[in-house]
């Protein structure tokens, strides 16, 4: 603590900088891609040669520019000739949009069952925890399927949904911090200032234990890209005349002899964004944890 | 009016209990306090002292009301605050303050100091046209001597800087009693003289009242006008403070003495007092009798039968011993 040495004079300083370590390489081409990968997805417009549903029948099934297709086509056209970059990052715009939504969702309900539970203890505390085995215990693609299936396919079913996968994580890891912190100590202060209990976890707890939830919500991200990409495959996530990157593997599947690329692009930009949230959040987690203990 | 003490507790009581084992249903029951009765009276500095796990801590939570009693009333004024809830309690918190041993845990460690002394003028209106929020911030921090940390980290004090931030919140708040939880016990010593000085002055100046709980007597000495002597969860002598170091009459209070380091000649009672031995009992089932018989030096019959009630010693001074008046050769057997 060199910070400890200066604090016999009491003059206000500036925050002691954070000595910031330059990542490793992979750490700094999944934050490249994921970097390349956003503005994709904002600026699909301004990208996308072609509409994401122009079609085009008589350039059916082209392969990419650079494989010897017609030009324009940087990476081909599918079954319908559809140009498959430009339906590439506004799949990228969709999926992302979803799984941001989906994710903020279920961190926001975990986050909020976790401070009601470690709040109010008892009843409620035993309620969340069956909840959670609840959860545990049922497939939870076979619960969406069949949630899809029944309610009826819409947007907002769609992203509840893939709210509503991984908010146990949420909870429970709320729950531990706030009852670590009010071992701490400064809940029991806090409360005892007669603050109200909503401004005491809202404006101090929720602070302290944001980069510990940062961090599992970039862990959380990949899972939810790759379920929505799952259920759109299966033709239960994402209804054409809209696009996802699932939506694009299913529709490609058909034609993997013959047009690998309509499938194979999706897919690749699935597991590499997946791959760099993965490994950010894994960076996130070991350059947070050392100052969130504090 | 001011005759009225400022808090009183009557009978105060509080038990914990414990879950024994999956598959045992009985209850492990700890008596932490045990009929406590005190008052404290305005400008007064009233000290809990006793070994850790005598409830000393419990008896100044459940003096501020943030814990509930199992029996007995705590009276802040005339207010049973018990009976307080919500935004009633929540208001009351102005009034009463504490300040912790640990005084980094008092304060939100992300925010710096004079945000957090803003934030409590602001959630109880304090603030007034002619005093900011900000001014009277400033006001606190300079009275105590920390004029300037406003903006400063938690992190970036020292333990007894912290501690004075948390006596310029109190004082902030315009709190009339602090209940101090082993406030020094965690600093230098030279450290410990300041906080001590700044509390007496502050209570000089506003007038405030402590309820001072500490094992370290040398402190309580200074600072305190009353002691109260806790043992097992229960108040075993109280006196004034010049009373109790010249004159203590349980056994338990002339240990604790003898266990201070003598510094001048004329309170050594380590030459007249043996040292207690032993670990305080499993308070979950203290000893019949009297609480301190397994380790008293004076122990006789009765007192392994008998539980002695606080009796009066006169002047004030009040104690709960059957040898009382004895010297230790008329007591032991």
């Amino acid at each position: 603590m060199s910070n400890q040495a200066v604090v016999s004079s009491i003059t206000p300083t500036a925050k002691a900088p954070r000595n910031f370590r330059i990542p490793s390489v992979l750490i700094s081409s999944a934050m490249g891609f994921l970097l390349i990968a956003a503005l994709c997805a904002v600026f699909a417009n301004v990208l996308a040669p072609y509409g994401y549903n122009d079609q085009n029948l008589l350039y059916r099934l082209k392969p990419p520019s650079f494989l010897g297709g017609p030009q324009g086509h940087y990476l081909g056209t599918d079954e319908l000739g559809r140009d498959v970059f430009s339906r590439l990052v506004f799949s990228l715009r969709f999926s992302l949009i979803i799984a941001i939504a989906g994710t903020l969702i279920g961190a926001g309900f975990g986050t909020l069952l976790g401070f009601l539970a470690a709040h109010f203890r008892g009843v409620c505390d035993e309620a969340l925890s069956a909840l959670i085995d609840f959860q545990a215990a049922i497939p939870f693609m076979i619960f969406a399927l069949a949630a899809l299936a029944f309610f009826g396919n819409s947007i907002l079913l769609f992203v509840t949904l893939l709210g509503l996968y991984g908010w146990e994580v949420y909870a429970r890891l709320v729950r531990g911090l706030v009852l670590s912190a009010k071992e701490l100590g400064y809940v029991e202060a806090l409360r005892n200032l007669g603050f109200h209990p909503v401004r005491i976890y809202g404006m101090h707890v929720l602070p302290n234990i944001a980069g510990s939830l940062l961090v599992q919500i970039t862990l959380n991200l990949p899972g939810i890209i790759i379920l929505e990409s799952g259920l759109s495959f299966l033709g239960l996530g994402i209804q054409p005349p809209l696009t996802s990157l699932g939506l694009m593997i299913g529709n490609g599947r058909e034609f993997m002899t013959t047009a690998w690329w309509t499938a194979v692009a999706p897919g690749l930009v699935i597991f590499l964004t997946a791959l760099s949230v993965t490994l950010v959040g894994d960076w996130l987690r070991d350059r947070l944890d050392a100052s969130t203990s504090t | 009016m001011n005759d009225l003490p400022l808090l009183t507790a009557t009978k105060l009581s509080r038990s914990f209990f414990f879950n024994r084992g999956l598959f045992n249903s009985k209850q492990r029951i700890v008596k932490a306090v045990d009929d406590v009765t005190f008052a404290l009276g305005r400008s007064e500095t009233l000290a809990l002292v006793g070994e850790s796990g005598s409830g000393k801590s419990t008896t100044g939570r459940l003096a501020l009301g943030m814990m509930k009693p199992t029996s007995g009333v705590v009276r802040y004024e005339s207010q049973d605050l018990s009976k307080l809830h919500g935004t009633a309690w929540r208001r009351s918190r102005r009034n009463m303050q504490m300040i912790f041993q640990d005084s980094s845990s008092a304060l939100d460690p992300r925010m710096t100091v004079g945000a957090q002394i803003e934030e409590v003028i602001s959630v109880h209106g304090l603030a007034d046209k002619k005093h900011s929020s900000r001014d009277l911030m400033m006001d606190a921090l300079d009275r105590v001597g920390l004029g300037g940390a406003d903006l400063r980290y938690p992190r970036e004090l020292s333990g007894g800087q912290r501690q004075r931030i948390a006596i310029a919140r109190a004082l902030a708040m315009q709190a009339k009693l602090i209940v101090c939880d082993e406030p020094v016990s965690a600093l230098d010593v030279s450290v410990q003289a300041q906080i001590v000085n700044l509390l007496v002055e502050m209570q000089e100046k506003f007038g405030l009242s402590y309820l001072f709980i500490s094992h370290d007597l040398r402190v309580v000495r200074h600072i305190s006008h009353r002691v109260a002597v806790m043992y097992l969860g229960r108040i075993v002598e109280m006196a004034r403070t010049f009373e109790i170091f010249e004159n203590p009459l349980h056994p338990y209070t002339r240990a604790l003495l003898a266990a201070v380091p003598a510094i001048d000649s004329r309170n050594r009672h380590s030459s007249r007092t043996p040292l207690i031995e032993g670990e305080l009992p499993d308070p979950a089932s203290p000893p019949s009798g009297c609480r301190f018989q397994t380790r008293c030096p004076l122990v006789h019959d009765i007192c392994r039968q008998v539980e002695p009630a606080l009796a009066d010693a006169g002047g004030d001074h009040t104690v709960a011993c059957h040898m009382t008046g004895l010297s230790e050769n008329g007591g032991s057997q």
